[in-house]
């Protein structure tokens, strides 16, 4: 096991630094420069001192190999657009905004979606499954930004029960994570859904009915634990998008995190923000798929870590 | 016991018409007639393609013969509530939105399509090679979509469309680049598991050139899931292009796609919520309308397998 996750964890540096390089040059190869909007109030000295400052009069492959030597001392420089602002400083202020709307996201999408995953592979009435079927289908085929929107018109411009716009109260999370779960919830009750009823035909569970365990007990212990895996492999992926922010919802309802803060920084081509952000991104990208195979391996003994 | 005893007048002559009354026979039916009966026995899949059809001819035929134009305004009619002149209205700038809509459902549209085009060329290709060559080629070219795949694809998107500007075919090309890892994926499974098949071992027997094997008998063995796959892709292509013209780093104005149409509209959604609301629920049809499609095509071509 140990083995496994240091070998993992060797890929996921290596994917990192491929990662940050492919980063490096797709960004220099946007047309415009970060003094673009502003080149008129620049003297031609002052705009030479203020590429200098940023190693911008370098040849490219310089820049790059002084960047990655910085990358080395965790040294993600300067934001360009924000003056004087250290680029970690930005995300560790960003990153947490961002997190606590996704982990409220998360939390329900898992929780919502397993209860509805159940309730459909076990019902027996009609209605109730294909009622279930249609909220999936809806769930995974709406754009978020749709969902959004279709909130804020009823529940915050007519009946003007949730604030619009910001994060300043707890009723202002509501709408925002709505948004943001409702395509989980879809996927978690499909993953959910198809499996459970895979594993309830199963013969270790017709035997664990007809031994006379009650039908709660066969679900919980015995069906679920089989069933949840798919859904423990989704997790990972699910919670690193969410974590990592939406940057759709996050434009929406000008909420100050990572993905608005992406979104920006690619527009004001403030390269050592947009770097600090990839490699941020992907980091724990890398880092959830990696715990989302070890939980599986945990719950499940009969996956071998493959070393 | 005695002996039964024939003789000719016992038996009469079938007529011609009744031969083969009792043969137990349908007409047989190509494999596109199977699946498109089975296509056509699913209710939701029906309308999902008859709404789809309809937005479509929309979408050619309304800003054709439309006496406005996308992007003709009129500043003495601004924000008009839907009116036998304006069926939807007007926006801020007194511009008619049912064609505004149905221009910037072209331009969706056709960045939906385009793209999952793109994707299933470059799907084909780059998995066709992994899974026909095995081995060290297909272990480097997998690596390499791993790392692709460890990032959020908004991201690559994003940086894309900033290099090649904000044009509708740059929205292409920079959806098509990230989206098409899930196509190559999915080719390289059925094309290890199909060149192991006696009719690719013969095709090679007879002499054939990898290139024919791969593409005349392995893909097309693959097509069913191939299909399955790209039709899942239009509707994701489309949620990409309405979420970034959306956050306003897609499409710009003066052309307009749906998403940025809602961009425009979210701006009075206080003011004028029923602005919002067309192109929104325009995008929502459509969407839905191909995962119905979608979904209809997987259950009828996996009914077979």
């Amino acid at each position: 096991m140990g083995k496994y996750i240091l070998k993992r964890l060797a890929i996921g540096i290596l994917t990192l630094f491929i990662l940050a390089t492919i980063t490096f040059f797709l960004m220099h190869a946007i047309p415009g420069s970060p003094f673009g909007a502003d080149n008129k109030n620049l003297t031609p000295e002052q705009y030479a001192a203020m590429q200098a400052k940023y190693n911008l009069d370098k040849p490219l492959f310089q820049q790059y190999t002084t960047y990655m030597v910085n990358l080395l001392h965790m040294d993600f420089g300067e934001s360009i657009s924000k003056k004087g602002e250290l680029v970690l400083d930005i995300i560790l202020k960003r990153a947490p905004v961002t997190a606590r709307l996704g982990a409220c996201a998360f939390v329900i999408s898992v929780v919502a979606g397993i209860t509805l995953g159940i309730v459909g592979a076990l019902t027996k009435k009609k209605w109730v499954n294909g009622f279930i079927t249609f909220l999936a289908t809806l769930g995974v085929s709406l754009p978020s930004f749709i969902v959004a929107i279709l909130l804020m018109i009823f529940l915050g411009v007519k009946l003007k029960i949730f604030p619009l716009l910001g994060l300043s109260t707890p009723a202002s999370y509501v709408l925002p994570t709505i948004a943001l779960s409702i395509g989980p919830i879809a996927m978690v009750t499909r993953l959910t859904r198809s499996s459970l009823k895979d594993v309830m035909n199963k013969d270790y569970i017709i035997l664990a009915r007809s031994k006379g365990t009650d039908d709660v007990k066969v679900i919980i212990k015995h069906a679920l634990r089989n069933a949840l895996l798919p859904v423990i492999t989704y997790c990972g992926p699910l919670l690193a998008g969410l974590v990592t922010g939406s940057f759709v919802v996050e434009t929406l309802f000008t909420i100050p995190g990572i993905g608005k803060e992406f979104t920006s920084s690619v527009t004001n081509r403030d390269y050592p923000m947009i770097m600090g952000l990839t490699i941020f991104l992907g980091a724990i990208v890398i880092l959830m798929q990696l715990a989302s195979d070890i939980v599986a391996a945990i719950v499940d003994p009969r996956i071998k870590v493959k070393s | 016991m005695s002996e039964m005893k024939y003789d000719p007048s016992m038996f009469e002559k079938l007529d011609e018409s009744e031969k083969n009354d009792e043969a137990i026979a349908m007409e047989s039916k190509t494999f596109l007639q199977d699946t498109w009966r089975r296509f056509c026995s699913n209710k939701l899949a029906i309308l999902g393609l008859v709404v789809l059809v309809i937005m479509i001819l929309l979408a050619v035929f309304v800003p054709v013969f439309s006496q406005y134009t996308y992007d003709g305004q009129d500043l003495a009619n601004t924000n008009a509530l839907p009116s036998a002149a304006h069926l939807l209205g007007t926006d801020k700038l007194g511009r008619d939105i049912l064609v505004r809509i149905c221009s910037g459902m072209r331009v969706t549209l056709a960045i939906g399509f385009t793209s999952a085009a793109i994707n299933l060329c470059i799907g084909i290709v780059y998995g066709g090679c992994a899974g026909y060559f095995g081995g060290r080629v297909d272990m480097t070219m997998m690596r390499i979509v791993d790392i692709i795949d460890s990032v959020p694809s908004l991201l690559y998107t994003i940086m894309i469309l900033m290099v090649f500007g904000n044009s509708v075919f740059s929205m292409m090309l920079a959806i098509s680049l990230t989206s098409w890892i899930t196509m190559a994926r999915q080719v390289r499974a059925q094309v290890m598991s199909l060149k192991e098949m006696e009719f690719a071992m013969a095709a090679k027997v007879i002499g054939c050139s990898d290139l024919r094997i791969l593409l005349k008998h392995l893909v097309v063995n693959a097509l069913g899931p191939i299909i399955v796959c790209l039709t899942m892709m239009i509707p994701s292509a489309i949620f990409t292009e309405s979420s970034l013209s959306f956050i306003g780093i897609g499409i710009q104005p003066p052309a307009c796609s749906l998403g940025s149409l809602a961009n425009e509209a979210r701006q009075l959604i206080n003011t004028q919520p029923l602005q919002v609301v067309w192109p929104v629920i325009t995008i929502a049809l459509i969407t839905l309308s191909l995962n119905f499609i979608g979904d209809g095509v997987g259950e009828a071509l996996e009914a077979k397998r």
